[in-house]
């Protein structure tokens, strides 16, 4: 089990190269999906503030 | 002026009123020409006097301050116009607003994209261009300058009132295919090949993009009025 | 769909199922091909990036020609849901084309050993992300928003003469880049057993797409319509 993952973590030195990748795209999205949502959240915030 | 019912009467009506503006006024034409050749001497101070260098680059060098400079010399194009009432005068008229833009564009690439291509003439030789491709660089720019001029005014109806940076922003990526065209002519006739297919390329994209940019031009001004 | 309010109350219920199916396609896509995919015998392991790569390329060019599609929908009939539709795609498209250079330089220095080459396709889809700046400055520096949807999609437009040349490009100009993997027409010069997994990662990738574009346009809708009395009825008023 532990060799497997380790396979997966490394490939063979390509490793680094493969998540970096993996997590800029999780970066790019997480960001694109939360900033919208905080965005909604501040509008209802403001919004019950004026009544 | 009731005799003049005819759209060409007013296209050239607008042509003669914005060239006498542009040259009782000096720095019209000759602030976008001194740019050019300012941009032009920078390269040879930057990248130092070699001959062999510059005469390798200098098609290129040539391309990119022709489009700088015809961009920055469009920016401010439709914003007197637009502040004293004119603009509105076109909107009012019956006549087909685009025939109107073309006109200013027109009358505007005569005033400052022509000096442009007299002082492309002067900077090859002071960038060791072949002396053989000095009619293709003419060519070439004489249909590169009157693309950048239409999309500068689109880019500056989009950007009226605000920022000339912007106006930049908005247009340059989509000066890159004009760019491409401009240097491939270059390159072919650099290395003696027929260009005339990329010459037609870029007669095409002009032949679409007239209509096509006056149209979305009026569609970018016609948002000041809303 | 083609009003605010309709499209907020249909996106309420269907965004989490939308959110699930996304979540588990992807996720499926990405395990199965960066997992499970067999190794590459040129590329070596370093070749399973083409699961994040090729698919946000896809997107990145998509994503362009579904905000022309809107913005001429949004300047012939002036649809209201299409310009706002413009507005929350632009960050996201842009998002996709950052993924595509970042990812594709990552696997260049691996195997070209170097971070960038001008090569057509790269070139192009730097340009690509210049038109998606140019859009979303050009909308943040407007105002009034309405007035600014409509400023943008005449940049759309105009800007999908772009996307076609971008696929030329590749044939202009051919240097380092392969061509094109992946088309819809022909079969697939890869094997099955790469091949298969790289369909579900795109198609995950453009149902998370789906789902990220109803994410921030229910926030764009809202922003829009704050002071309208359907806002103040479903959104302000849930939990009073």
């Amino acid at each position: 089990m532990l060799d497997s993952l380790h396979v997966l973590f490394i490939m063979d030195g390509s490793g680094p190269y493969v998540w970096l990748c993996f997590f800029v795209l999780m970066f790019v999205v997480s960001v694109n999906i939360i900033l919208p949502i905080i965005r909604m959240k501040k509008i209802y915030k403001e919004g019950r503030l004026e009544d | 002026m009731n005799d003049r019912n005819n759209t060409l009467d007013w296209f050239m009506l607008v042509m003669r009123r914005d060239l006498i503006l542009s040259f009782r006024r000096s720095a019209t034409y000759l602030t976008p020409l001194i740019f050019f050749l300012i941009v032009v001497t920078f390269f040879p101070l930057a990248l130092g006097p070699s001959q062999s260098l510059l005469s390798s680059l200098a098609a290129g060098i040539i391309w990119i301050s022709a489009l700088l400079s015809s961009l920055l010399a469009v920016e401010g194009i439709f914003s007197e116009d637009y502040q004293d009432g004119t603009m509105d005068q076109y909107f009012i008229s019956t006549e087909p607003v685009f025939v109107l833009i073309f006109a200013k564009v027109l009358c505007h690439w005569l005033v400052c994209g022509a000096p442009i291509i007299l002082a492309s003439i002067i900077s090859s030789l002071f960038l060791y261009l072949p002396s053989g491709v000095l009619f293709a660089l003419i060519e070439s720019l004489l249909m590169g300058t009157f693309f950048m001029s239409l999309l500068g005014a689109l880019g500056a109806a989009l950007a009226l009132g605000r920022s000339a940076i912007l106006s930049a922003i908005i247009v340059l990526p989509f000066s890159i295919p004009t760019l491409l065209m401009g240097t491939a002519i270059m390159t072919a006739a650099i290395n003696q090949q027929d260009y005339s297919g990329f010459l037609s390329i870029m007669g095409a994209m002009l032949a679409i993009g007239i209509p096509g940019l006056c149209l979305l031009t009026v569609e970018a001004i016609k948002l000041n009025y809303e | 769909m083609g009003s605010p309010p309709f499209f907020y109350r249909w996106s309420t219920t269907f965004s989490p199922w939308l959110a699930l199916l996304a979540v588990i396609v992807f996720s499926a896509g990405l395990f199965w091909g960066i997992g499970f995919a067999p190794t590459d015998y040129k590329q070596g392991d370093v070749y399973r990036i083409i699961y994040i790569h090729v698919p946000s390329a896809i997107l990145a060019e998509s994503i362009y020609v579904l905000m022309a599609v809107c913005g001429f929908i949004s300047m012939v009939w002036r649809a209201k849901i299409a310009g706002m539709l413009i507005t929350s795609a632009a960050p996201i498209g842009a998002g996709f084309t950052l993924i595509a250079l970042v990812t594709g330089s990552i696997w260049g220095q691996f195997t070209w050993g170097t971070w960038w080459v001008w090569d057509a396709r790269l070139t192009s889809t730097l340009i690509l992300f210049f038109l998606y700046s140019a859009i979303i400055g050009l909308h943040s520096s407007i105002e009034n928003k309405a007035k600014a949807d409509r400023a943008v999609s005449i940049l759309a437009v105009l800007g999908v003469v772009i996307v076609p040349i971008i696929k030329k490009s590749v044939d202009w100009w051919q240097t380092l880049h392969q061509s094109s993997t992946f088309t819809l027409t022909s079969s697939p010069s890869m094997s099955p057993d790469m091949y298969q997994p790289l369909f579900v990662c795109v198609l995950g990738f453009s149902f998370l797409f789906i789902f990220m574009l109803t994410n921030s346009l229910r926030g764009e809708i809202i922003f829009r319509e704050r002071d309208k009395l359907w806002v103040k009825n479903q959104f302000f008023g849930q939990e009073r």
